[in-house]
């Protein structure tokens, strides 16, 4: 009997996904995580999966992980006492940043502290020009100085982000050999090789949050491929990235930057293959927890990607699986403003207190508190019992507020719901906007502790037909690790015409990158299976201050056809911006390659579906648009394919709730995906 | 009809992503930088008398929540669907405050009658005149800023009017850019027509027309009870820009603001008469114009970020704008650089509140922002290369409990900079220093923001394509 266990750690819970290989099972799991003691959560959820389904460590033949340790490192600013050398006359650059402000509107609005004090940043006489000529090397004793303060000062490690070093990275390497010289056991990072985009305020800062998370993260890596090995865990354990892939953790200890974000981009990449499984290839994934709603957009069975996704207060620039955080979750805080208004959010009660009802000391009322006194939860046992759901703390919690708008608990409760859905459905419908999205084309993949609860509403509010509820979807970011291929980018700076004169140089350029890209899936990665190479390149009209991501056909670029490649940016940009010109000169800016190695799946069976009414466990009170009615109760776990029911329901399973309002039909596909319906008008 | 609280919430959410959407459609589908980098747009919906109800909060132009489209609505006699309105116009409507800013309003049918109106605004990079882009602080008269259209329909039952649009396009400079961005502004202006029919089907017609004077309402009590903390007195402040000219004389911008009860009094009286530079602040004789009200709406923010951002907010509170003065100019002096005017007039009841909350208001803001222009030649390529190098910004000012921010200040903290490595890489410069001015702040326990400050090297633009000769295989190049 063999294993593959996907865990992903989140703020609240570990989420595990055991899967076995010979009957195709899945046994999900989660445990509390420990953020004071990050591994031992791990460390217990492997005991449990074999105290609970006899799973042995020994059996575990592969094992993915994603973890947010890097992520509460910039949260909490517990990272390395960092110092930055940039090029002399430029030390403002953190500070300054792109000069917008976060909120315009607001007199007292002003930018995040940097990672980095200003006096922690040291300039060094050097230059390098845009086109990578080296106007000045660095100086032996000019560094020698910069480095003898930089102790002085305390720093456990140094970032070297110099001008133009997008372009050159010589005198960068210079440097960090000169401080290396000096101080050979001092971490020392490089803008140029954390991530070699041009724009001095991006590439610094992805860099400053790389070295300031990349010890402690190295070290829990570390720390956790000792102790699987110590638990007699066989596999070698692989770690999520931000861009949905994974790397070895061997890899991770080194490119920490790329896996920050890994949690929610594996959650993405599950929902992307539960969603495709059942038919669906256009989906919204919709994954809520405590404190947000992460939503992400899935076309044609691909997710969208983007830059400058935000780690704490700071935007990093490697490419992630583009995921818009909304301050909303099963946590949000309900409160009365001083007209009498209900709002909700943006403050959450998080995991701790949490919400009234789990009577972990929180005592203002929650989304999830509303959902409780509705009746929705809190009539069965969640979450592998690891909480209890206490009724009455929601409705005394709610009472206040309830008196102060002179309405029901209920009334209020319901209007609660209806608040926080509506302030999600104004955030999503900006990104379907953003996006050019027509939601009738899409399904919802809800997930997430608190997603199958909200998600049928603000389906219904956003007009999408189909909410999709995973066999398990408290675990799907896990789910999504053992699913994801190994994966990575590499990029390269160029600035070049799309012309004759320079089209040799567009080739050397990609040749580059794939002899690395080949480099470190077979050498890094010990990869030995097929590979897919795509190919792009950040292209823009001459004299925009904007590029657009096009993919790139390998043989076109090997045949040097220009006017293939030009084609290919007039049409992306035509989709995006409904609009070309094929007469205007282009510019390719960066070359692009993202090299993927597939991962074994794991093999879903797919049972032949019999069509039945399911089976309720008995009838709950639930109410209703005001009304208590009787609703019937079903347990997922011993609903099957094929199993039907009609809304207002309420499915309860061990690590969530799915809610269904009125005018939904439900049914069990044969990968046992609830499918909910939504009944046109 | 009322509205309950909880509906007049869930409206409001759907309200705002209504105007979202329509400037999401307006970036994705506009050309110019201006909308695509600067963001100087806006999107909206208002009232059959024109009042602003809804705006985005996250993409536009920050100066112009609450912007009053009655008079120019009323200066179109009947509307019929498919009907679609457009001016540019300073003196006429009062909408639109200096001719770049072309202003679009289309009303709103349901079963045959018009229930709002969609409405905004783009930036265009040039209308004609005198000067390319049109602004210049050296114009003198509105004559040389532009054409100019008066209020009129653009599209008559869904036809386009070519000849309106020929005379427009006739007199501008880069013509198909002018179009492109009014393509994506009716784009985001159908947008917001669709968006409110789902909107009548999801509440219900009744619900959403007393919903949108209701989000007025309560915007109004919102700024009523914000005022109400303001101690009562009379507040007087002055300020001056340096020049109300080329080389000229400073120009006094003043304030007496009356606080009583819930209810503020801005009193421009003792400002300076017009100008002959295009400083000048159009508000057409609007006691409530937009742009007399902005540092207001900014204050209420500033002390509750949970208000609706409509026009609702400035109701309680009203100006006195002598006619021929900077803050009402009469026809036909020049507008074009009112940002200037604004800029300065926010700073002065800045100044006005500060007295009034002294534990709140920040120190007057840097202001600032020239706009480094660069015109050389590549001499790789021979092109002549006219760029903007990057705003020289002053930072925000002091506050009661901590230093100002640097390099950004409240009347522009939407301004973004332009990347070192971007400008040497498009531009045929070195930059030689980017960063703060150290102590440009203004010294005190909590001292003001720096400015930023830019230093740079450009070859000379004779002798950079024919350089110098030398001799026996030497040279330069």
């Amino acid at each position: 009997m063999t294993y593959r266990v996907g865990v992903d750690i989140g703020g609240t819970f570990t989420d595990f996904c055991a899967f076995n290989d010979e009957t195709n099972e899945i046994h999900t799991l989660k445990v509390l995580s420990a953020p004071e003691d990050p591994g031992s959560e791990v460390m217990r959820g492997i005991r449990e999966l074999h105290s609970r389904y006899g799973i042995n460590a020994a059996d575990v033949v592969y094992f993915t992980h994603g973890t947010t340790v890097g992520v509460n490192t910039v949260i909490q600013r517990k990272g390395i006492r960092l110092c930055l050398f940039v090029t002399e006359n430029f030390a403002d650059v953190l500070e300054v940043a792109r000069l917008k402000m976060p909120n315009p509107y607001d007199l007292l609005s002003t930018r995040p502290e940097p990672l980095v004090d200003r006096q922690r940043v040291l300039e060094i006489r050097e230059r390098v020009r845009s086109d990578g000529r080296i106007e000045l090397e660095p100086d032996e004793n000019n560094i020698q100085r910069a480095v003898k303060k930089a102790k002085g000062m305390g720093a456990e490690g140094i970032v070297v982000a110099l001008i133009n070093a997008y372009r050159n990275p010589t005198n960068e390497h210079t440097v960090k050999r000169l401080i290396q010289t000096q101080e050979p056991d001092f971490p020392v990072f490089c803008s140029a090789d954390v991530w070699p985009i041009i724009r001095e305020y991006e590439r610094t800062t992805t860099a400053v949050v790389h070295g300031y998370v990349q010890p402690r993260v190295s070290y829990y890596l570390s720390s956790l491929e000792r102790a699987l090995s110590e638990v007699g865990v066989s596999a070698t354990p692989q770690v999520t990235k931000s861009n949905g892939g994974i790397m070895s953790a061997k890899s991770g200890r080194e490119d920490c930057v790329q896996m920050l974000l890994s949690g929610t981009a594996a959650g993405v990449i599950g929902a992307s293959y539960i969603s495709s499984l059942s038919g669906f290839d256009n989906t919204m994934s919709l994954d809520i927890g405590g404190t947000s709603a992460d939503v992400a957009f899935i076309r044609d069975a691909s997710p969208q990607y983007g830059v400058g996704e935000v780690v704490g207060d700071f935007p990093i620039y490697v490419p992630s699986i583009a995921v818009t955080s909304i301050g909303s979750g099963g946590g949000s805080i309900a409160w009365v403003d001083d007209l009498g208004v209900i709002r909700v959010g943006p403050e959450s009660a998080g995991s701790t207190p949490g919400p009234a009802c789990y009577g972990r000391g929180g005592e203002r009322p929650t989304t999830t508190d509303a959902f409780a006194i509705l009746g929705y939860i809190g009539q069965f046992k969640i979450g592998y019992s690891a909480i209890d759901v206490d009724v009455e703390k929601s409705r005394s919690a709610m009472s206040p507020l309830a008196k102060r708008l002179k309405l029901s608990v209920e009334a209020t409760a319901q209007a609660i719901i209806d608040i926080a859905v509506s302030g999600m459905y104004m955030e999503v419908s900006k990104l379907i906007s953003r996006y050019a999205i027509d939601p009738r084309e899409f399904v919802m993949q809800a997930f997430g502790g608190a997603g199958p609860m909200m998600g049928c509403f603000l389906a219904k509010e956003l007009g999408l037909g189909k909410v999709i509820v995973p066999s398990t979807p408290g675990v799907l970011s896990a789910l999504g690790g053992l699913i994801a291929d190994i994966k990575n980018d590499f990029i390269a700076t160029v600035y070049l015409e799309l012309a004759e004169s320079e089209i040799s140089e567009i080739q050397r350029g990609f040749i580059n990158l794939k002899e690395r890209a080949i480099d470190w899936l077979r050498k890094e990665q010990g990869y030995k299976g097929e590979f897919r190479l795509i190919y792009a390149g950040d292209m823009r009209y001459r004299g925009q201050a904007f590029e657009l991501e096009t993919t790139l056909n390998w043989d076109d670029i090997h045949a040097g056809n220009l006017k293939d490649l030009a084609e290919n940016f007039h049409v992306e940009h035509e989709k995006v911006y409904e609009h070309c010109d094929r007469n205007a000169p282009v510019q390719i800016v960066n070359l692009r390659l993202v090299i993927v190695g597939d991962s074994p799946k794991p093999v879903f069976t797919k049972q032949v579906p019999t069509p039945k009414p399911a089976q309720s466990r008995g009838m709950i009170d639930v109410f209703i648009s005001g009304k208590l009615e009787k609703v019937p109760l079903f347990e997922r776990e011993s609903m099957s394919a094929g199993d039907t029911l009609t809304g207002p329901a309420v499915v309860a399973q061990s690590d969530c709730t799915t809610c269904v309002p009125p005018d939904i039909d439900g049914e069990v596909d044969g990968y046992g995906n609830l499918i909910l319906t939504v009944n046109a008008a | 009809m009322t509205i309950d609280p909880v509906t007049l919430q869930i409206l409001a959410n759907h309200c705002a992503a209504a105007t979202e959407s329509m400037a999401h459609t307006l970036v994705r589908t506009a050309h110019s930088t201006f909308v695509k980098e600067t963001e100087d747009f806006t999107t909206g919906l208002a009232t059959v008398d024109g009042k602003t109800f809804a705006s985005p909060f996250d993409l536009g132009a920050t100066w112009f929540v609450g912007l009053d489209y009655e008079v120019a609505i009323k200066m179109i006699d009947t509307y019929e669907e498919g009907d679609l309105c457009l001016t540019n116009d300073p003196y006429s409507g009062f909408v639109c405050t200096h001719t770049p800013d072309i202003h679009l309003w289309q009303p709103i049918f349901h079963q045959g009658e018009v229930i709002c109106f969609a409405v905004g605004h783009v930036h265009n990079t040039d209308v004609g005149g005198a000067v390319p882009a049109s602004l210049s602080r050296a114009n003198t008269e509105i004559f040389q800023e532009g054409i100019r259209i008066p209020p009129r329909k653009l599209y008559k039952r869904g036809v386009l009017d070519q000849e309106l649009l020929d005379l427009m396009l006739t007199n501008v400079r880069v013509p198909e850019q002018n179009w492109g961005d009014l393509k994506a502004q009716i784009a985001a202006m159908r947008t917001g027509a669709r968006k409110v029919g789902e909107m009548i089907d999801r509440f219900g017609l009744e619900t959403f027309r007393s919903g949108m004077t209701e989000l007025l309402d309560h915007a109004e009590k919102q700024a009523r009870r914000l005022i109400d903390q303001i101690p009562d007195g009379d507040y007087f402040f002055a300020d001056y820009m340096d020049e109300d000219s080329v080389d000229g004389h400073p120009c006094r911008l003043a304030v007496n603001m009356i606080v009583k009860g819930d209810e503020i009094e801005f009193d421009f009286s003792q400002s300076d008469p017009q100008v002959t530079a295009s400083l000048n602040i159009p508000t057409g004789g609007n006691q409530r114009h937009v742009l007399l009200m902005i540092p207001l709406i900014y204050v209420l923010y500033t002390m509750d970020n949970n208000i609706f951002l409509n026009s609702g907010l400035i109701r309680s509170s009203r100006s006195i704008i002598p006619p021929g003065s900077i803050v009402n100019p009469l026809f036909p002096a020049a507008v074009g650089m009112r940002s200037l005017g604004v800029m300065r007039l926010m700073s002065c009841v800045f100044g006005a509140f500060a007295q009034a909350l002294p534990d709140l208001i920040p120190c007057a803001p840097g202001d600032g922002g020239p706009l480094l222009n660069v015109r050389t030649t590549d001499i790789s390529t021979g092109r002549k290369i006219m760029a903007n190098l990057d705003p020289i910004t002053g930072g925000a000012g002091g506050t009661a409990f901590r230093d100002g921010t640097d390099g950004s200040g409240a009347s522009f903290g939407f301004l973004k900079n332009t990347p070192v490595e971007i400008n040497e890489a498009e531009v045929p410069v070195k930059i030689l220093k980017y960063g703060l001015e150290r102590d440009s702040g203004g010294a005190g326990k909590w001292r003001g923001g720096n400015g930023t400050m830019l230093e740079f090297q450009t070859r000379n633009r004779d002798r950079s394509h024919f350089t110098p000769w030398g001799a026996k295989g030497g040279g330069c190049w």
